[in-house]
């Protein structure tokens, strides 16, 4: 009965099945037979499938995605502009000063599942007091084409530490008080752009604030959909928010060893099969 | 119509016509909990025969079938409800064949019965998570139509999934 075999439900089924089955099953199943592996091919070049089995796979409970990285607080990642890598465009100079003293650079590199993209974005305050901000698009980093697109930055008056992250497939940018005592809240904006081809300005968005915690050192990122991760006491231990249920627990990781004047980076990794989502992680590891 | 009177309205039943002619006389409460009975229903409001020319009477049954349990274990409305619903889901997927799998999944999509279309991906899926090329070939009866080399090309091509 030929016609009952699974290859031949309708493609938008089949992607459903893969979705459920991790990256490596699902390119092992290339060797099943010729109609698995046209089948299997067709859905791992698919963009949406790819960003389908990102989101399906995204409920994980599993701390194993952490992956925990440092880079020291003195050091910027880039030192200098001459030292950008090549596909590296300012996009903007923005007139406004809008932190005199501050030299900041926040990276983030993350899938945009509702527009197919992965993104890179860095923002750089620099001496002067101007600011650029570079989002990046491509589908493969390497091979980036040069697709720069301007903020409107909004003014982050009283908040100034800045960080990058995702949060529900957008670019998230995140601000709080740099004041290390006390109470601190934190800002969520969420950049206004899924189009990935956007030429005219983006802008972010006010999602929502959460806090005033105490004790929070540094905010770290969001590693499950409604999970904030955040370092408290500045001593490496991590405790996660939860954005529904308001609740702070700690997280029971003991393998960060921090020195001092060290800053606590974390990225979250998943695993994918899908090539393009391979480079991005190697890019990454060589930035680290 | 005059049989739809308010006294009845509660236990309305439906007739559903298979393609291959069979019926089935089912509970409103039942039949809607596919959605595209219960937008028959919503649009068509008083026809109490509905034809679905596209799903055959066992496939339709079994459809049914398992509507019909969570439809009874979602009226006690006990906290226990979720267990039995998992534990009756995995009973009722546990043995399918391939050819039955694939024309149930084809049922439950063209009757939008989302919940049983999760279900029954999930265990397709169950299947291939994490099995050897050959188990994957076992379960589904398959057999291997690569010209010799072309499989090894493959290998080579994505090594890093074949460590």
């Amino acid at each position: 009965m030929a016609r009952g075999k699974l290859p031949n439900l309708p493609k938008d089924m089949a992607a459903e099945i893969m979705s459920r089955v991790p990256p490596l099953s699902v390119i092992q199943c290339k060797l099943v037979s010729k109609s698995w592996y046209t089948l299997i091919k067709s859905l791992v070049n698919d963009p949406s499938f790819v960003a389908k089995h990102l989101r399906t796979t995204t409920n994980d409970d599993d701390l194993s995605f952490l992956t925990l990285a440092f880079s020291y607080l003195n050091l910027p990642l880039y030192p200098s502009l001459d030292d950008q890598p090549p596909y590296y465009q300012p996009a903007a100079l923005l007139p406004e000063p809008l932190f005199p003293d501050d030299f900041i650079l926040a990276e983030e590199l993350g899938c945009d599942a509702r527009a197919y993209y992965y993104k890179l974005v860095k923002s750089g305050v620099i001496k002067l007091g101007y600011t650029i901000w570079t989002l990046i698009l491509g589908e493969r980093l390497p091979s980036l084409g040069r697709l720069s697109s301007n903020f409107e930055i909004l003014k982050p008056s009283l908040h100034k530490v800045i960080s990058l992250g995702m949060w529900n497939e957008s670019i998230a940018l995140f601000f709080y008080s740099s004041e290390r005592v006390g109470e601190r809240t934190i800002q969520v904006w969420i950049m206004d752009d899924c189009s990935g081809s956007t030429k005219g300005p983006s802008s972010w968005i006010k999602q929502l604030s959460v806090g005033p915690f105490i004790g929070i050192t540094c905010l770290l990122t969001f590693w499950k959909t409604d999970e904030l991760l955040m370092e408290v006491d500045g001593d490496g231990k991590l405790v996660s928010y939860n954005l529904h249920t308001n609740k702070l627990r700690k997280l029971a990781i003991n393998a960060v060893v921090k020195m001092r004047n060290e800053e606590l980076d974390i990225s979250i990794y998943k695993e994918s099969s899908f090539s393009s989502r391979m480079e991005t992680s190697c890019v990454l590891e060589n930035w680290f | 119509m005059s049989s739809s009177s308010t006294t009845t309205t509660t236990t309305r039943l439906l007739m559903l016509k298979a393609s291959d002619g069979v019926t089935f006389e089912v509970e409103e409460a039942v039949a809607t909990k596919l959605g595209a009975i219960n937008n028959m229903v919503e649009e068509e409001g008083s026809e109490d025969l509905i034809c679905l020319p596209n799903v055959n009477g066992k496939f339709l049954g079994m459809v049914l079938e398992w509507c019909k349990k969570h439809a009874n274990n979602n009226t006690n409305s006990d906290k226990g409800n979720d267990e039995v619903n998992k534990w009756w889901d995995k009973e009722f997927v546990m043995d399918l064949d391939q050819n039955t799998l694939y024309h149930l999944l084809m049922a439950a999509d063209y009757l939008s019965g989302t919940e049983l279309v999760d279900l029954l991906t999930e265990k397709v899926a169950s299947m291939i998570r994490g099995k050897k090329v050959e188990e994957i070939r076992e379960t589904f009866k398959i057999k291997s139509d690569f010209l010799p080399g072309q499989e090894e090309e493959i290998r080579k091509k994505n090594s890093w999934a074949f460590e």
